[in-house]
């Protein structure tokens, strides 16, 4: 967590920049379920978020998600516990970074450990470390 | 010759913004590129129904035009289950799942792009 | 005009949000006003008519990082407990048209809408798109 990395990015076979806002489709499901095939293959891969998206990885959203009225007894994973759970299993493969501007502009500034705050000024950076990159849709 | 991997992940619902990235693919198509086309999210709302009642100029006649074009079609399967819509695809239009994407998109030839 | 003493939500965007949203989805939130108004109607057009097939198959499954994520928005499982709690449901006939969606592709005790049969706005007490 924190500042720039202060290091050289490692390389990446894929970079999958999350643009688009959460609950608006199926981007941030698309965002996983790639991120989750591409690392079974072995790939490595650098998952960026922009603007709504940085809220995905947010601290105060816990492990669960608010009690479901009507299933009360049962509980529900938060983006941020997935995210921590896809780390875990990756931990060499998978790197995670957050847009600076767009998380304190958006007071999503505290991260679950393992994602890196970025400044968008280095955006390019993240871009010529990956052989590939989709951005998933617009800020 | 380059080779693409287009993602339509929007669909007819969104605008006239798929159809202009269908028709993206069969410009590539035509000018001698391998262009693969894959549906998913509300992008898979172009595979499928027979084009029947859409009017002209819809995803799914974008679609019909890249079959003839011969580009390769694909709609993720996990987003036509999601929509109850996977018994509705149209003929020439495979289903396909992630594992077949991503080892698509790690093919180094292969340039991504996503709409 | 039939005086429903309903109000009346037309839902037209569909599937916003997956493992983000799960169950609060927007039908959680229709299933929570149609209990809070003793009754509602709701009219289900765009992709949003894919929330009535009669398509039994669940939704499905995400495998992510070794969990098996069986949570994500079911919108016709919520679509038949809004019918059993006694909402009323439309789909929009031209979109089942569009999809190639043949008879019985609807879910039994949806209406299609028709050109003698659609939700008649001044009979209800509201309006809204949801």
């Amino acid at each position: 967590m924190g500042g720039g990395t202060g290091r050289e990015l490692p390389r990446a076979d894929m970079l999958i920049a999350i643009m688009g806002a959460p609950h608006t489709g199926d981007l941030v499901t698309s965002a996983f379920r790639l991120a989750q095939a591409l690392l079974e293959r072995g790939a490595s891969v650098h998952l960026w978020t922009c603007g709504h998206a940085t809220g995905l990885t947010r601290t105060s959203l816990g492990d669960e998600k608010p009690r479901n009225v009507v299933d009360w007894a049962r509980a529900y994973p938060t983006t941020a516990a997935l995210a921590a759970e896809l780390l875990a299993a990756h931990p060499a493969k998978l790197h995670w970074f957050a847009c600076r501007f767009c998380s304190q502009e958006r007071g999503a500034d505290a991260h679950i450990p393992g994602i890196r705050l970025r400044a968008p000024f280095k955006f390019t950076e993240h871009l010529e470390a990956a052989d590939k990159s989709f951005f998933l849709g617009v800020c | 010759m380059a080779e693409y991997l287009l993602v339509e992940s929007q669909g007819r619902y969104a605008g006239p913004g798929s159809r202009d990235f269908l028709g993206d693919a069969e410009r590539l198509a035509a000018s001698g590129h391998t262009v693969t086309v894959l549906l998913i999210e509300n992008g898979v709302t172009d595979g499928v129904g027979t084009g029947a009642g859409t009017g002209a100029g819809t995803g799914s006649d974008a679609v019909e035009r890249l079959l003839e074009a011969g580009v390769r079609v694909w709609a993720d399967g996990f987003s036509l289950e999601q929509r109850a819509l996977a018994a509705l695809l149209r003929p020439g239009v495979r289903r396909v799942g992630m594992d077949e994407v991503a080892e698509q998109l790690l093919r180094p030839a292969v340039q991504g792009v996503w709409h | 005009m039939a005086d429903t003493g309903r109000r009346l939500l037309i839902i037209e965007r569909a599937y916003r949000g997956g493992v983000e949203t799960q169950f609060a989805d927007v039908l959680y939130f229709a299933r929570e006003l149609n209990r809070q108004q003793g009754g509602l109607d709701i009219l289900l057009r765009g992709l949003a008519v894919t929330f009535a097939a009669a398509d039994p198959a669940p939704t499905p499954v995400l495998h992510l990082a070794g969990r098996e994520l069986d949570t994500l928005p079911d919108p016709r499982a919520a679509v038949r407990t809004l019918l059993a709690e006694g909402a009323g449901i439309w789909a929009q006939d031209g979109e089942l048209e569009r999809f190639g969606a043949g008879p019985g592709w609807l879910l039994e005790g949806v209406r299609p809408t028709s050109d003698a049969a659609f939700p008649d706005w001044p009979g209800y007490r509201s309006v809204h798109f949801l």
